[in-house]
Protein backbone atom coordinates (compact mmCIF):
# COMPACT_ATOMS: atom_id res chain seq x y z
CA UNK A 1 0.00 0.00 0.00
CA UNK A 2 1.35 3.23 -1.08
CA UNK A 3 1.39 6.14 1.64
CA UNK A 4 1.86 9.91 1.13
CA UNK A 5 5.37 10.90 2.93
CA UNK A 6 5.10 12.33 5.83
CA UNK A 7 8.47 14.22 7.89
CA UNK A 8 9.90 13.27 10.67
CA UNK A 9 8.55 16.64 12.56
CA UNK A 10 5.42 15.38 11.55
CA UNK A 11 5.09 12.12 13.11
CA UNK A 12 6.70 13.14 15.72
CA UNK A 13 4.18 15.91 16.40
CA UNK A 14 1.44 13.50 15.91
CA UNK A 15 3.09 10.62 18.66
CA UNK A 16 3.12 13.78 21.05
CA UNK A 17 -0.71 14.34 20.42
CA UNK A 18 -1.47 10.90 21.24
CA UNK A 19 0.38 11.31 24.65
CA UNK A 20 -0.80 15.01 25.60
CA UNK A 21 -4.47 13.24 24.43
CA UNK A 22 -4.01 10.35 26.86
CA UNK A 23 -3.05 12.29 29.95
CA UNK A 24 -6.02 14.96 29.26
CA UNK A 25 -8.41 11.78 29.16
CA UNK A 26 -6.70 10.32 31.99
CA UNK A 27 -6.42 13.36 34.24
CA UNK A 28 -2.53 12.58 34.93
CA UNK A 29 1.08 13.45 33.69
CA UNK A 30 2.99 10.63 31.64
CA UNK A 31 6.44 9.98 32.30
CA UNK A 32 8.34 6.86 30.52
CA UNK A 33 7.76 3.84 30.68
CA UNK A 34 4.77 4.99 28.48
CA UNK A 35 2.18 2.60 29.35
CA UNK A 36 1.17 2.04 24.97
CA UNK A 37 -0.75 -0.88 25.96
CA UNK A 38 -2.97 1.31 28.66
CA UNK A 39 -3.40 3.94 25.33
CA UNK A 40 -4.45 1.39 23.30
CA UNK A 41 -7.14 0.34 25.08
CA UNK A 42 -8.47 2.95 27.10
CA UNK A 43 -7.24 6.16 25.18
CA UNK A 44 -7.89 4.55 21.48
CA UNK A 45 -10.51 2.22 23.17
CA UNK A 46 -9.18 -0.50 20.83
CA UNK A 47 -8.90 -3.98 21.39
CA UNK A 48 -5.75 -6.00 22.55
CA UNK A 49 -5.18 -9.68 21.18
CA UNK A 50 -1.93 -12.15 20.85
CA UNK A 51 -2.24 -14.24 18.40
CA UNK A 52 0.31 -16.94 16.89
CA UNK A 53 0.24 -16.07 13.05
CA UNK A 54 2.34 -19.14 12.59
CA UNK A 55 0.05 -21.80 14.50
CA UNK A 56 -2.84 -20.64 13.65
CA UNK A 57 -2.68 -18.89 9.99
CA UNK A 58 0.80 -20.55 8.64
CA UNK A 59 1.87 -16.79 8.29
CA UNK A 60 5.83 -16.48 8.91
CA UNK A 61 7.29 -13.81 10.53
CA UNK A 62 4.48 -11.36 11.63
CA UNK A 63 5.28 -9.20 14.70
CA UNK A 64 1.95 -7.58 14.86
CA UNK A 65 -1.16 -7.02 12.85
CA UNK A 66 -3.72 -3.79 12.89
CA UNK A 67 -7.03 -4.97 12.14
CA UNK A 68 -8.91 -1.75 11.17
CA UNK A 69 -12.48 -2.59 10.74
CA UNK A 70 -12.43 -4.63 13.95
CA UNK A 71 -10.63 -1.51 16.06
CA UNK A 72 -7.83 -4.77 16.83
CA UNK A 73 -4.36 -4.68 17.78
CA UNK A 74 -2.74 -7.57 18.02
CA UNK A 75 0.82 -9.28 18.90
CA UNK A 76 2.49 -12.32 18.03
CA UNK A 77 2.30 -14.70 20.96
CA UNK A 78 6.16 -15.10 19.90
CA UNK A 79 6.92 -12.65 21.73
CA UNK A 80 5.33 -13.51 24.94
CA UNK A 81 8.45 -15.28 25.89
CA UNK A 82 9.81 -12.86 28.56
CA UNK A 83 13.30 -11.81 26.66
CA UNK A 84 11.10 -9.53 24.34
CA UNK A 85 9.33 -7.64 26.61
CA UNK A 86 11.42 -4.64 24.81
CA UNK A 87 10.50 -5.71 21.09
CA UNK A 88 6.85 -6.00 22.32
CA UNK A 89 6.03 -2.92 23.54
CA UNK A 90 8.05 -1.49 20.31
CA UNK A 91 5.25 -3.75 18.19
CA UNK A 92 2.03 -2.67 19.89
CA UNK A 93 3.82 1.14 19.56
CA UNK A 94 4.14 0.11 16.26
CA UNK A 95 0.57 -0.66 15.35
CA UNK A 96 -0.63 2.38 17.11
CA UNK A 97 1.07 4.11 14.49
CA UNK A 98 -0.32 2.58 11.82
CA UNK A 99 -3.59 2.98 13.66
CA UNK A 100 -3.04 6.45 13.50
CA UNK A 101 -1.27 7.53 10.88
CA UNK A 102 -2.65 4.76 8.21
CA UNK A 103 -6.31 3.28 9.11
CA UNK A 104 -7.71 5.94 6.67
CA UNK A 105 -5.74 4.81 4.05
CA UNK A 106 -6.87 1.33 4.84
CA UNK A 107 -10.45 1.87 5.24
CA UNK A 108 -10.25 3.99 1.65
CA UNK A 109 -8.17 0.97 0.08
CA UNK A 110 -10.14 -1.97 1.18
CA UNK A 111 -13.64 -0.51 1.61
CA UNK A 112 -15.35 -3.47 0.76
CA UNK A 113 -12.80 -5.94 2.35
CA UNK A 114 -14.09 -7.63 5.65
CA UNK A 115 -10.89 -8.26 7.27
CA UNK A 116 -8.90 -5.24 6.25
CA UNK A 117 -6.29 -5.59 8.26
CA UNK A 118 -2.36 -3.53 8.06
CA UNK A 119 0.31 -7.14 8.57
CA UNK A 120 3.61 -6.29 9.88
CA UNK A 121 6.71 -8.68 8.43
CA UNK A 122 10.27 -8.19 9.90
CA UNK A 123 10.81 -8.36 6.34
CA UNK A 124 8.86 -5.22 5.16
CA UNK A 125 10.95 -2.89 8.24
CA UNK A 126 11.82 -0.66 5.31
CA UNK A 127 8.62 -0.10 3.02
CA UNK A 128 7.76 3.42 3.61
CA UNK A 129 4.41 2.46 5.70
CA UNK A 130 6.61 0.21 8.30
CA UNK A 131 9.03 2.90 8.11
CA UNK A 132 6.56 5.40 9.29
CA UNK A 133 5.17 3.03 12.01
CA UNK A 134 8.34 2.21 13.27
CA UNK A 135 9.38 6.06 13.59
CA UNK A 136 6.06 6.72 15.18
CA UNK A 137 6.65 3.97 17.58
CA UNK A 138 10.27 5.47 18.99
CA UNK A 139 8.53 9.10 19.23
CA UNK A 140 5.78 7.58 21.53
CA UNK A 141 7.81 4.98 23.59
CA UNK A 142 10.94 7.84 23.50
CA UNK A 143 9.28 10.81 24.07
CA UNK A 144 12.54 13.71 22.80
CA UNK A 145 11.93 16.05 26.09
CA UNK A 146 12.21 12.67 28.41
CA UNK A 147 15.37 11.29 25.78
CA UNK A 148 17.21 14.43 26.09
CA UNK A 149 17.01 15.10 29.54
CA UNK A 150 17.74 11.88 30.05
CA UNK A 151 20.79 11.65 28.17
CA UNK A 152 22.03 14.89 29.69
CA UNK A 153 21.57 13.72 33.62
CA UNK A 154 23.54 10.56 32.71
CA UNK A 155 26.01 11.52 30.06
CA UNK A 156 26.47 15.13 29.62
CA UNK A 157 25.31 18.47 27.67
CA UNK A 158 26.97 17.97 24.40
CA UNK A 159 26.68 14.64 21.71
CA UNK A 160 28.23 11.77 22.00
CA UNK A 161 30.91 11.57 19.03
CA UNK A 162 32.28 8.02 18.09
CA UNK A 163 35.48 8.06 16.14
CA UNK A 164 36.44 4.39 16.52
CA UNK A 165 34.62 1.09 16.44
CA UNK A 166 36.50 -0.36 19.17
CA UNK A 167 37.23 0.28 22.35
CA UNK A 168 41.32 1.84 22.36
CA UNK A 169 41.81 2.04 26.24
CA UNK A 170 41.49 -1.16 28.29
CA UNK A 171 40.09 -0.77 31.69
CA UNK A 172 39.23 2.93 31.78
CA UNK A 173 37.16 3.96 34.83
CA UNK A 174 34.62 5.74 31.82
CA UNK A 175 32.88 4.46 29.26
CA UNK A 176 34.92 6.08 26.32
CA UNK A 177 32.87 7.02 23.19
CA UNK A 178 33.05 4.52 20.43
CA UNK A 179 30.48 2.15 18.82
CA UNK A 180 31.35 -1.02 20.76
CA UNK A 181 30.28 0.49 23.72
CA UNK A 182 26.95 1.36 22.92
CA UNK A 183 25.12 -0.98 24.93
CA UNK A 184 26.38 0.80 27.81
CA UNK A 185 25.59 4.21 26.53
CA UNK A 186 21.83 3.13 25.74
CA UNK A 187 21.87 1.28 29.35
CA UNK A 188 22.75 4.63 31.26
CA UNK A 189 19.66 6.59 29.00
CA UNK A 190 17.36 3.84 29.62
CA UNK A 191 18.17 3.63 33.45
CA UNK A 192 18.40 7.38 34.10
CA UNK A 193 14.57 8.03 32.00
CA UNK A 194 12.87 5.59 32.77
CA UNK A 195 12.55 3.67 29.70
CA UNK A 196 12.26 0.09 31.11
CA UNK A 197 9.98 -1.18 28.16
CA UNK A 198 12.24 0.02 25.32
CA UNK A 199 14.74 -2.25 24.41
CA UNK A 200 18.61 -0.90 24.16
CA UNK A 201 18.68 -0.89 20.80
CA UNK A 202 15.64 1.27 20.23
CA UNK A 203 17.31 3.77 22.99
CA UNK A 204 20.52 3.82 20.73
CA UNK A 205 18.79 4.32 17.39
CA UNK A 206 16.51 7.39 18.86
CA UNK A 207 19.64 9.28 20.57
CA UNK A 208 21.45 8.91 16.66
CA UNK A 209 18.13 10.41 14.88
CA UNK A 210 18.24 13.45 17.57
CA UNK A 211 21.73 13.80 17.11
CA UNK A 212 22.74 13.16 20.60
CA UNK A 213 25.11 10.40 19.14
CA UNK A 214 27.19 11.16 16.09
CA UNK A 215 28.57 8.01 14.35
CA UNK A 216 31.88 9.29 12.67
CA UNK A 217 32.81 5.34 11.70
CA UNK A 218 31.13 3.20 8.87
CA UNK A 219 30.45 0.19 11.34
CA UNK A 220 26.58 0.20 12.47
CA UNK A 221 25.28 1.49 15.79
CA UNK A 222 23.23 -1.07 17.29
CA UNK A 223 23.90 -4.65 15.83
CA UNK A 224 26.44 -7.32 15.89
CA UNK A 225 29.35 -7.69 17.91
CA UNK A 226 27.95 -5.63 20.34
CA UNK A 227 25.47 -8.00 21.54
CA UNK A 228 28.35 -9.75 23.91
CA UNK A 229 28.29 -6.48 25.54
CA UNK A 230 24.61 -5.95 25.65
CA UNK A 231 24.21 -9.52 27.56
CA UNK A 232 26.72 -8.44 29.98
CA UNK A 233 24.80 -5.42 31.04
CA UNK B 1 -21.61 0.30 29.71
CA UNK B 2 -21.88 -2.89 28.22
CA UNK B 3 -25.06 -4.21 27.29
CA UNK B 4 -27.06 -6.98 28.69
CA UNK B 5 -26.69 -9.26 25.10
CA UNK B 6 -22.66 -8.26 25.11
CA UNK B 7 -20.79 -11.51 24.76
CA UNK B 8 -18.87 -12.92 27.93
CA UNK B 9 -15.35 -11.44 26.45
CA UNK B 10 -16.82 -8.29 25.50
CA UNK B 11 -17.73 -7.70 29.63
CA UNK B 12 -14.57 -9.30 30.76
CA UNK B 13 -12.83 -6.60 28.72
CA UNK B 14 -14.79 -3.45 29.59
CA UNK B 15 -14.57 -5.13 33.45
CA UNK B 16 -10.46 -5.26 32.88
CA UNK B 17 -10.32 -1.63 31.30
CA UNK B 18 -12.67 -0.24 34.30
CA UNK B 19 -10.40 -2.05 37.16
CA UNK B 20 -6.97 -0.68 35.12
CA UNK B 21 -5.79 -3.79 34.72
CA UNK B 22 -3.97 -4.81 31.55
CA UNK B 23 -4.40 -7.62 29.59
CA UNK B 24 -1.05 -9.24 30.53
CA UNK B 25 -1.62 -8.13 34.17
CA UNK B 26 -4.51 -10.02 34.53
CA UNK B 27 -3.24 -12.84 33.02
CA UNK B 28 -0.41 -12.92 35.22
CA UNK B 29 -2.47 -12.52 38.62
CA UNK B 30 -4.72 -15.51 37.59
CA UNK B 31 -1.79 -17.66 36.42
CA UNK B 32 -3.03 -18.05 32.82
CA UNK B 33 -1.30 -17.03 29.41
CA UNK B 34 -2.32 -13.83 27.76
CA UNK B 35 -2.79 -15.27 24.80
CA UNK B 36 -5.63 -17.48 26.60
CA UNK B 37 -6.95 -14.22 28.00
CA UNK B 38 -7.08 -12.63 25.12
CA UNK B 39 -8.86 -15.40 23.01
CA UNK B 40 -11.38 -15.20 25.68
CA UNK B 41 -11.90 -11.66 25.37
CA UNK B 42 -12.05 -11.92 21.74
CA UNK B 43 -14.48 -14.65 21.68
CA UNK B 44 -12.35 -17.07 19.95
CA UNK B 45 -13.23 -19.62 22.47
CA UNK B 46 -16.06 -20.32 25.31
CA UNK B 47 -15.74 -18.72 28.70
CA UNK B 48 -13.38 -20.09 31.33
CA UNK B 49 -14.07 -22.32 34.31
CA UNK B 50 -15.67 -21.65 36.79
CA UNK B 51 -12.74 -21.88 39.22
CA UNK B 52 -10.94 -19.30 36.80
CA UNK B 53 -13.95 -16.73 36.35
CA UNK B 54 -13.57 -16.74 39.97
CA UNK B 55 -10.19 -15.73 40.15
CA UNK B 56 -10.97 -13.40 37.50
CA UNK B 57 -13.41 -11.43 39.65
CA UNK B 58 -10.89 -11.59 42.59
CA UNK B 59 -8.06 -9.84 40.60
CA UNK B 60 -10.63 -7.51 39.28
CA UNK B 61 -12.08 -7.41 42.15
CA UNK B 62 -16.08 -7.30 40.72
CA UNK B 63 -18.60 -9.19 41.89
CA UNK B 64 -18.16 -12.83 40.82
CA UNK B 65 -22.04 -13.43 39.90
CA UNK B 66 -21.58 -10.95 37.29
CA UNK B 67 -19.00 -13.03 35.32
CA UNK B 68 -20.64 -16.12 36.17
CA UNK B 69 -24.43 -15.25 35.20
CA UNK B 70 -22.75 -13.81 31.97
CA UNK B 71 -20.93 -17.35 31.43
CA UNK B 72 -23.80 -19.09 32.64
CA UNK B 73 -22.25 -21.17 34.98
CA UNK B 74 -22.42 -21.84 38.71
CA UNK B 75 -20.92 -20.28 41.28
CA UNK B 76 -18.58 -22.81 42.66
CA UNK B 77 -19.43 -22.43 46.50
CA UNK B 78 -23.27 -22.77 45.30
CA UNK B 79 -22.54 -26.06 43.78
CA UNK B 80 -21.16 -26.98 46.97
CA UNK B 81 -23.73 -25.95 48.62
CA UNK B 82 -26.58 -27.25 46.63
CA UNK B 83 -24.72 -30.45 47.20
CA UNK B 84 -24.71 -30.54 50.90
CA UNK B 85 -28.50 -29.43 51.70
CA UNK B 86 -30.46 -32.04 49.69
CA UNK B 87 -33.62 -29.84 50.34
CA UNK B 88 -32.10 -26.91 48.39
CA UNK B 89 -31.35 -29.45 45.38
CA UNK B 90 -34.82 -30.56 45.50
CA UNK B 91 -36.46 -27.18 45.85
CA UNK B 92 -34.35 -25.96 42.72
CA UNK B 93 -35.73 -29.13 41.00
CA UNK B 94 -39.60 -28.33 41.81
CA UNK B 95 -38.48 -24.71 40.19
CA UNK B 96 -37.33 -26.36 36.93
CA UNK B 97 -40.69 -28.62 36.92
CA UNK B 98 -42.76 -25.98 37.84
CA UNK B 99 -41.20 -23.27 35.38
CA UNK B 100 -40.68 -20.58 37.73
CA UNK B 101 -40.77 -17.21 35.49
CA UNK B 102 -38.90 -14.07 36.74
CA UNK B 103 -41.40 -12.65 39.00
CA UNK B 104 -41.34 -16.11 40.72
CA UNK B 105 -38.21 -15.41 41.87
CA UNK B 106 -38.48 -12.22 42.59
CA UNK B 107 -41.27 -13.13 45.33
CA UNK B 108 -39.37 -16.44 46.30
CA UNK B 109 -36.51 -13.83 47.02
CA UNK B 110 -38.33 -11.18 48.41
CA UNK B 111 -39.99 -13.82 51.21
CA UNK B 112 -36.71 -15.52 51.79
CA UNK B 113 -35.10 -12.57 53.01
CA UNK B 114 -38.31 -11.98 55.01
CA UNK B 115 -38.13 -14.81 56.41
CA UNK B 116 -35.01 -14.43 57.66
CA UNK B 117 -35.15 -11.25 59.20
CA UNK B 118 -37.67 -12.50 60.82
CA UNK B 119 -35.81 -15.09 62.31
CA UNK B 120 -32.95 -12.74 62.93
CA UNK B 121 -35.57 -10.40 64.87
CA UNK B 122 -37.08 -13.21 67.06
CA UNK B 123 -33.49 -13.96 67.92
CA UNK B 124 -32.33 -10.93 69.55
CA UNK B 125 -35.98 -10.69 71.48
Amino acid sequence: MKVPWLPKSGIQLIAEDVIAGYESKMGCVVKPPIPVEDIIERYFDLKIGFVDFEKNYGMQGILGATYVQKGLICANTQLLDGRNEGRLVFTFAHEVGHWVLHRKLVNDTYSRAKRAAILCRKKDAKKPIEWQADYFAACLLLPEKWVRSAFENSIGCQPLKFYNEKRTIDNCLYIEPCVSNWPFIAHAVQKTGGFLNVSKQAVIIRLQDLGLIINETNAKVGWGSSQYVSNNL
Amino acid sequence: MPKSKDSFGKLLRYLRNEASVGLRELARLIGKSPGYISDVELDNVPPPSEETIVNISNALNVDKKVLLNKAKKVDPELREYVADQPLAADFLRLAKDQEFSGDDWDRLTQLARLSKLGKSEGEEN
